[in-house]
């Protein structure tokens, strides 16, 4: 048997004659982007992923540095889907697109990556993009860049695209798209896309999280408004309601970090909505759940059930749960009938939220 | 950490967990997947040990089966059953709702001379609503799909838990 050598007297070797240690090599699913691209950094990234059956791609770990000079802040331990929920408007077929089949990610191509895109672990995407004007003041101004990784799950007729991204400004951006073919036999029946979110956001580390339901109420007989921000239902896990008047928001908030202008560091999750999906199954009818963290509570529609005990859940370690729905009223852009065979596909139908930074940084990033 | 198991990870869970099963005497499970588990402390306090969920499926009852295996002890930690959950169609699951839609002679006849070439696909169909027939059964639409078309129709369900074919009309 042959024993591996010892890295050790290389790396002394390399130390004494190069005058540094030699990088180690990442792990294969780890990102590191700095920003701006191709300027010393001022925010960066540390992203890990990994992607399998009946999970899609998924995010193991993202830490972020507001500053060169600082450490890695973690943000999230596990961020993903955990389930697909597609009911058809006559009441059947019900169908649940993650979990129903051993479903492959696409093999990426180098026409999905683009120009500047690369392909990781064969079927995960990887972009550094220009995401547009960050911020405007008067002529002065600067532009937003972020790191996006996104793969495509073949769930049969239908792909599902999904996406996150990392900017420069610390926010994560979640996103869902349904695309390809709509289901043979069915095709001009409208359904509703459920992507099922479980979120492990562990800001700071994984304890002295707590979660707070922000609200803005203006009733229309005054002139004023309020906002406030209490604790998701009354401190237990829960669930709650995303109301358009109120612009319901979660923020997620680290009970003892403060940032340089003596504000609890948070993260605020703003759903990008569309409309509200409910359905006949109970784990559908919120917008916002919430539970401690236990690592055998995995399954979506076991909600109710978790959530039963109303345990404790503030200054904690917490999971949020949430839907990003899409309702597909077909139309003739997803296609049509040539002799009886379906000619077309379903042009990408986004949904998702963002998880934006609430006093992380002590003034504006990235400015002037 | 790797999330990756390797062939012999999975061989191993795999075998570690159906001895467990035979133990509870859940010996008409299929084998769904095997996945590794994350703990969270363990990871924190550096003491992570290698830990594998496997899935199985009974189609009597409904029942997925999570059996929780230390491959660092070799021994399984938990087997938990739970009902009427959405799980995975296993390999050998579908690979009979393939061969009973193929035999269904109506199917035989709509698909005709493509029934050689065609590439079977499956959904699992379910519903919570303890009045609807194919409640808590296991339920599979098998699509067909020629190149990158799929065929309008037949539209075939296999009730795997009746061992029936049901064909309906495709919707326009």
């Amino acid at each position: 048997m042959v024993r591996p050598r010892s890295p050790l007297p290389s790396l002394v070797f390399a130390f004494l004659f190069l005058g540094q240690f030699p990088a180690l090599a990442a792990p294969p699913n780890e990102v590191i982007q700095d920003f701006p691209v191709g300027q010393p950094a001022k925010t960066s990234w540390k992203v890990h992923f990994a992607h399998g059956p009946h999970k899609a791609l998924y995010i193991t770990g993202a830490w972020f540095k507001r500053a060169a000079n600082e450490p890695w802040m973690q943000v999230i331990y596990e961020a993903g889907l955990v389930e697909l929920f597609v009911p058809y408007h006559t009441g059947s077929p019900r169908y649940y697109d993650l979990t129903g089949f051993a479903f492959d990610l696409v093999p990426a191509t180098q026409a999905d990556a683009g120009p500047r895109g690369t392909i990781l672990d064969a079927v995960v995407v990887k972009e550094v993009r220009d995401r547009g004007i960050m911020w405007k003041d008067d002529t002065s101004g600067r532009r937003g860049e972020e790191l996006v990784l996104w793969a495509t799950l073949d769930a049969a007729n239908y792909n599902y695209v999904i996406q996150y991204g990392f900017q420069d400004d610390g926010t994560i951006t979640v996103r869902l798209g349904a695309t390809a073919q709509n289901l043979p036999g069915r095709q001009l029946e409208a359904h509703m896309h459920n992507g099922l979110w479980r979120l492990d956001i562990d800001l700071n580390g994984f304890q002295h999280n707590s979660v707070m339901l922000m609200k803005h109420v203006e009733p229309p007989s005054g002139q004023s408004a309020t906002d406030s921000a209490l604790p998701f239902n009354n401190g237990k896990e829960g669930f709650a309601d995303w109301i358009p008047s109120e612009f319901t928001e979660l923020c997620v908030m680290h009970t003892q970090k403060k940032n340089g202008q003596g504000k609890n560091v948070s993260y605020d999750l703003m759903p990008m909505k569309h409309g509200v999906a409910r359905h006949f199954e109970d784990f559908t009818r919120h917008d916002f759940w919430m539970t401690r963290y236990r690592s055998a509570e995995r399954f979506y529609t076991q909600l109710p059930a978790y959530i039963a005990n109303q345990e404790s859940s503030q200054d904690t370690d917490v999971v949020i749960w949430c839907p990003t729905s899409m309702h597909h009223l077909p139309r003739s852009e997803d296609g049509r009938f040539v002799n009886g065979t379906w000619d077309g596909v379903a042009l990408l139908m986004w949904s998702g939220f963002d998880l934006r930074p609430r006093d992380l940084f002590d003034t504006t990033p990235l400015h002037p | 950490m790797s999330f990756k198991l390797t062939s012999n990870e999975s061989t191993s869970a795999k075998a570690i967990a159906e001895r467990a099963l035979t133990e509870k005497k859940l010996t008409s499970a299929y084998f769904v997947q095997a996945e590794v588990s994350r703990d969270k402390m363990a990871e924190q306090e550096g003491r992570a040990e290698r830990k594998v969920v496997v899935t199985h499926y009974q189609i009597e009852g409904d029942l997925t089966i999570l059996t929780t295996v230390n491959l660092a002890k070799n021994i399984a930690e938990s087997v938990e059953t739970i009902p009427h959950l959405p799980t995975p169609l296993s390999e050998e699951e579908f690979k009979m709702a393939r061969e009973m839609g193929l035999a269904d002679s109506k199917v035989k006849e709509a698909l005709a001379k493509d029934i050689e070439r065609v590439k079977v696909e499956a959904l699992i169909l379910r519903t919570v609503a303890k009045d609807d027939p194919i409640f808590g059964h296991r339920v599979v639409r098998l699509l067909f799909r020629i190149d990158r078309n799929y065929l309008n129709e037949p539209v075939v369900m296999v009730d795997l838990t009746t061992k029936k074919v049901i064909i309906e009309n495709a919707r326009r």
